[in-house]
């Protein structure tokens, strides 16, 4: 009588303890430790306080993010960062809203529940800014399979500013140079995408050795291109992609459903300017009455 | 390594060890800085040569970055051309990471590999290059440089190394010329230094040879300079000591001329006195023939006045009986009679000693050997020799007396030569103890325990300086050589003793008198 009484308890207690562990909403998945992500993270939190767990994926060998997921079944996954992205890919009973990860719109399609923020800023910002610098010819390479949708979108945009984009596509990194190349003599300034063909360890300082040899500045992505040679940068807020996020995950939980949620695009963004980049290249310009807000590395 | 040419007194010198010393160390020195300095020097220069191959090589690697990774081989083979513009340049090759050569520039001269210094860089992407993914994260962690490819560099190093022979010509030249540099001025400075003692050698040879007249000039207050002043000083207590050792030397001449002088007077004397002796022996052997005649003659008549005596003594006697007392020769029978008698047994008696003194003086004079007899009583010596000496009438203010034992045995021996040995020995005792007042005393004895007699002749003379009594019994040995002494009493004495197996001793102090003692024993061993 006893001994039935104790297998009881202890069916029990094993059948008690996965409810126990579903005590959160979010999953936080974190490609690797960084302070990019906790500046993220915060502005996630900063709206609304979810109930979460973080996986940090580079503090595990093998992290297996489906048994989590189908062990804590938390209601919604946060990833931050390509990797926590693609390790996210096989989840598909809760909504993934993916932020700080460049590959999201190749992965849309194969994951209906992903929705989240790109880090493409919107490109009037670009345009703005060019139109600023009074440079009309401005030189974009890029990967058509990967940012045809963004050239498409600036292009429609740029005739309002005024701004002619001169396109060279580049299917493979090592055509960049090439690319670079060609555009001599024929821009007054370079936008610089974050396409990862164009863009890569190898090939981003030719963008720079472009910049000195042609005198045209180098408008890039990232305020860490200004300590290479970029002359202005226009940065996604990252604190302010975490409460784009939250909203979004506030939206997600309530039952919206993810495709409505989409992917979209960022809406904090800052300038950053390099001045002795922008004072050698004698570009002189006034922001005054545009929405980003200044800061100079 | 022989030096055939230099004099021996030159390789002997201070200067040319002090020379050989330091040019073999400045050569061996030179030698070995020179070595090491080539060595550093070589090392160096490859190093050097390395460096500028590596920095060309991370030169073209770092300008190639970017048309290596889009594999632009127009400009790869234009700026390697340019690299291999260098003159010692040999070849470029610029690959792919995957190993696909993209340029290779060869010169058209044909170099063993040993003779190429090869140097390859990897191309990497740029540190400071960052990937999107990077930079949307603002990561500051450098990420690793993905290798792009490589760049070889090929050096010729024929120029090197006929750099490094020039180089090795011109040290061992400098060296050479340091190395008689130097040597010529440590010449110069140890002629200067060595001068001194060059100076000092020749003064001291010189002085060697005998001059101590000679001086050292001193050129200077240092070492050498004092050590002239000290050898000049020595050299000059040197002379002085050797005007003085010659002056002694004359003295000593001169005073050893005087005393040969001297004993050769002596010598002179003690021939003469040996002269006259001989001279009295021959004139004792004459005399010895010209007294036996007469000397045998009174002792016949003597013998016959004796018997004569006798014979006529009873009818003498009767006749005093009868007619009473009568005058014989002045005086009365009674007493005449036992004179008479005991005058012819004196007359017997002395005559028979003068047979034997002469007949001793015949063998003393004629070397005969002396014989030994039995029965010889050594108490009857000592009263013929008290005899001699009473009649030689010298000791009249001397105390002569004889303690004779009665125990004393008859011994074998000479008889006449005892009674010399005691003569002479009483002589002695007579003139030393001439103006002292003192006494002589002769004694016999016999000790039994070695069976031997004494004799002993103890005087309260003057006694003998220690200084003398080794040489008592000396031949010619004497204190009154200039009064009249023959310095052969004691010796002949001696000599006689020892004839007779025994031993003559003394016993004497300054002042305290001598003791004379003649050992005799009982029975002489027999002569060989």
């Amino acid at each position: 009588m006893h001994r039935h009484s104790l297998t009881a308890l202890i069916l029990f207690l094993a059948l008690l303890l996965p409810a126990l562990a579903q005590a959160y909403d979010v999953l936080v998945l974190e490609s690797r430790r960084d302070r990019a992500y906790d500046e993220v993270l915060r502005g996630f939190r900063t709206p609304r306080r979810f109930t979460e767990r973080v996986v940090i994926l580079t503090d595990y060998a093998e992290a297996d993010i489906v048994r989590i997921v189908r062990e804590d079944r938390p209601r919604m996954v946060l990833a931050m960062g390509d990797a926590a992205l693609a390790a996210s890919r096989k989840i598909r009973q809760v909504p993934i809203i993916a932020v700080m990860s460049l590959g999201i719109r190749d992965r849309r399609n194969a994951l209906p529940n992903l929705a989240g923020i790109d880090m493409f800023a919107p490109p009037e910002h670009y345009l703005e800014l060019f139109q600023e610098m009074k440079k009309r010819r401005v030189g974009v390479i890029l990967n058509p399979a990967k940012c045809g949708w963004y050239l498409r979108r600036a292009q429609q945009m740029a005739h309002r500013y005024g701004i002619k984009l001169v396109v060279r596509e580049t299917p493979n990194p090592r055509d960049t140079l090439d690319r670079l190349t060609s555009l001599k003599g024929e821009v007054d300034a370079l936008w610089m995408l974050p396409d990862t063909t164009a863009v890569t360890r190898e090939t981003a300082e030719a963008y720079f050795v472009f910049s000195q040899e042609e005198q045209v500045p180098v408008v890039a992505f990232a305020g860490a291109y200004l300590t290479l040679g970029a002359a202005a940068a226009v940065e996604i807020d990252r604190t302010e992609l975490g409460k784009q996020a939250a909203e979004m995950a506030a939206k997600a939980l309530s039952g919206t459903d993810t495709a409505e949620l989409a992917i979209v695009s960022p809406n904090g963004v800052s300038l950053k300017t390099n001045p002795s980049v922008l004072k050698r290249l004698g570009v002189v310009f006034g922001l005054m009455d545009t929405n980003l807000r200044i800061s100079r590395e | 390594m022989a030096l055939p040419a230099l004099p021996k007194d030159f390789r002997a010198s201070f200067r040319f060890k002090l020379f050989a010393i330091f040019t073999t160390v400045t050569a061996v020195v030179t030698l070995l800085f020179i070595s090491l300095f080539i060595i550093t020097e070589i090392r160096e220069q490859r190093r050097l040569a390395a460096d500028k191959v590596h920095l060309l090589a991370a030169r073209l690697a770092d300008s190639i970055r970017l048309p290596l990774y889009a594999e632009n081989r127009e400009t790869l083979q234009r700026l390697a051309e340019e690299t291999a513009n260098s003159p010692e340049i040999h070849s470029v090759v610029i690959s792919t990471h995957d190993g696909r050569v993209l340029a290779d520039l060869h010169k058209p001269d044909t170099i063993g590999p040993d003779e190429l210094l090869s140097e390859t860089v990897e191309v990497r992407s740029s540190p400071l290059g960052a990937s999107p993914e990077s930079a949307i994260t603002s990561n500051r962690r450098a990420p690793e440089p993905t290798l792009i490819g490589t760049v070889r560099l090929e050096r010729d190093t024929r120029d090197l190394k006929q750099r490094i022979r020039g180089l090795v010509w011109t040290s061992c030249l400098l060296a050479l010329g340091f190395w008689l540099t130097v040597s010529l001025l440590s010449y110069l400075a140890l002629r200067q230094v060595t001068s001194s003692f060059n100076n000092l050698m020749s003064g001291i040879q010189i002085m060697r040879n005998g001059n101590y007249g000679y001086r050292i000039g001193v050129e200077r207050e240092d070492e050498p300079g004092r050590a002239a002043i000290a050898i000049n000083e020595l050299a000059a207590s040197l002379l002085e000591r050797d005007r003085e050792n010659q002056r002694l030397q004359e003295e000593l001449l001169s005073a050893m001329r005087l005393e040969v002088q001297e004993e050769k007077k002596l010598l002179m004397a003690k021939l003469i006195q040996t002269n006259r002796m001989t001279s009295l022996g021959l004139l004792a052997s004459s005399m010895a023939h010209e007294i036996n005649n007469p000397n045998g003659s009174i002792r016949l008549a003597g013998q016959y006045l004796g018997r004569a005596w006798n014979d006529a003594m009873p009818l003498l006697q009767q006749v005093s009986a009868e007619e009473g007392d009568f005058s014989l020769g002045g005086i009365p029978f009674s007493t005449a009679r036992d004179n008479i008698s005991e005058c012819c047994a004196t007359i017997d008696r002395n005559t028979d000693r003068i047979t034997h003194v002469i007949q001793d003086l015949r063998s003393y004079s004629v070397g005969e050997r002396n014989e030994l007899y039995p029965g010889v009583d050594i108490n009857q010596v000592v009263t013929n020799a008290l005899a001699i000496i009473h009649a030689h009438g010298t000791h009249t203010d001397t105390s002569i007396s004889a303690d004779t034992s009665p125990q004393v045995p008859v011994i074998t021996a000479n008889y006449h030569q005892l009674e010399q040995v005691l003569v002479n020995l009483l002589m002695n005792a007579v003139q030393a103890v001439q103006g002292n007042k003192g006494g002589i005393v002769v004694s016999t004895a016999y000790n039994a325990d070695d069976d031997e007699v004494l004799i002993i002749v103890r005087d309260e003379g003057t006694g003998i300086p220690p200084e003398h009594m080794e040489r008592l019994r000396d031949p010619f040995f004497s204190t009154r050589i200039d009064k009249g002494g023959s310095g052969l009493g004691l010796f002949v004495a001696n000599f006689i003793v020892n004839q007779h197996c025994g031993k003559l001793d003394f016993a004497s102090a300054p002042g305290a008198g001598t003791t004379a003692t003649v050992r005799l024993p009982l029975t002489p061993p027999p002569r060989a």
